[in-house]
């Protein structure tokens, strides 16, 4: 009977350490191919000369849209004051894209995943911050209701649908790749077909930037339009 | 012969990664108590598992237990456990493309290697459990020893 019941207490003790072996094993591979998936480095070169030349056709275009207004030869009918803060406003939002940092971004060719969260931080920080909601909102908001000029009342829905748009994207973003770190399987054909971690997350920061942009750009054509028309 | 040499190697590595294994854990979770401005003493069940299998391998070498030192797959297991926690340790440290490495300043991912404590447990228990029942050894015959004693003379 005690020989026995000593077999099986090693019976019991190699089925506890067969257990423990294989899920160190499979702990051990999981962190790898956790460690390879989040470690892949996104090639976004396709496109990038074409992204960067649009660019800088759009912050162009603002410069010359804000630069229509002097109020040394300004005629019309508007105050030069409202004026001179839309315009002030859009060359802040210009320059805010056009800094080093911004055309840094647009220059890399690849992204590791820490890279696009930086590129992610940038432009909630720089962008989206310092021009979307510190300049542009000022149109969408009921503060802009102090200028005299009646066009803005048609253009303050539209500035703030989009305003809340953007609002709304990197923080999800930000949020997805901070939650990289839990386990999670992927393959080639799931990055491919589906969602790569990495390569969407540039995409979609890229995309809202170019939707700021091309915000900034239908205020500037505005600004523009009630210049010259005023 | 190759058998012994092996697990004479893995024997006296288990015990290195084991100190190991326990130091990189301690510093994390010090480190992550810290930061939350807690006491050591509410994360103190991380750290019974380590005691007591500590409590166990110290008692396997007072009382020469061969059933766990000279079993060469009890051996390897443990060697693998504590490789895979301090792989774990060091990835919380050194894999910047977890970004929460570095979001708060402390250099450390606190949020992956919490997830990992569950399964740290788990192994380090199964070790105790797998180590107790290793102990109980049935006695080997009179005869029995005189053939093997015999062969390693031969030999």
């Amino acid at each position: 009977m005690k020989k026995l019941l000593l077999e099986y207490s090693r019976l019991i003790g190699y089925t506890f350490t067969g257990l423990i072996f294989g899920l160190a094993f499979f702990l051990i591979f999981l962190n790898y191919n956790h460690a390879k998936d989040i470690g892949e480095i996104a090639d976004v070169s396709a496109n990038l000369a074409t992204t960067r030349e649009s660019v800088q056709q759009k912050i162009n275009t603002i410069k010359e849209n804000a630069a229509v207004y002097d109020p040394n030869t300004y005629r019309g009918s508007y105050i030069s004051y409202d004026l001179s803060n839309i315009q002030i406003r859009l060359n802040a939002c210009a320059s805010s894209f056009e800094s080093e940092e911004s055309q840094a971004y647009l220059q890399k060719t690849e992204y590791s995943l820490k890279e696009v969260y930086d590129f992610a931080s940038f432009y909630q920080n720089k962008i989206l911050n310092d021009c979307v909601v510190m300049q542009l909102n000022y149109f969408g908001s009921s503060d802009s209701e102090s200028m005299n000029i009646p066009s803005l009342a048609t253009i303050r829905p539209f500035v703030r649908l989009n305003i809340s748009k953007l609002m709304n994207n990197p923080a999800y973003i930000m949020s997805n790749i901070e939650n990289a770190d839990n386990y999670q399987f992927s393959n080639n054909d799931n990055k491919n077909t589906i969602f790569g971690l990495t390569k969407d997350s540039y995409y979609a920061i890229l995309e809202n930037y170019n939707a700021s942009l091309d915000l900034a750009v239908e205020i500037s054509e505005w600004y523009k339009n009630i210049v010259i028309g005023g | 012969m190759m058998t012994k040499i092996l697990n004479g190697i893995f024997n006296i590595t288990k015990y290195l990664l084991f100190i190991a294994a326990f130091g990189i854990t301690i510093f994390i979770v010090i480190q992550m108590n810290s930061r939350l401005e807690k006491g050591f003493m509410t994360s103190i069940n991380v750290f019974i598992p380590f005691f007591v299998l500590l409590g166990l391998f110290v008692v396997n070498l007072i009382f020469h237990q061969k059933g766990v030192s000279q079993n060469i797959f009890y051996n390897i297991t443990c060697n693998l456990v504590f490789l895979t926690i301090l792989y774990v340790g060091y990835r919380a440290f050194a894999d910047k493309n977890m970004v929460l490495n570095q979001k708060y300043g402390y250099g450390i991912d606190f949020n992956y290697f919490n997830s990992f404590l569950a399964y740290l447990k788990i192994m380090l228990y199964g070790l105790c459990i797998g180590n107790v029942f290793f102990m109980f050894q049935p006695k080997e015959k009179k005869e029995t020893k005189k053939l093997k004693k015999e062969t390693e003379v031969l030999e």
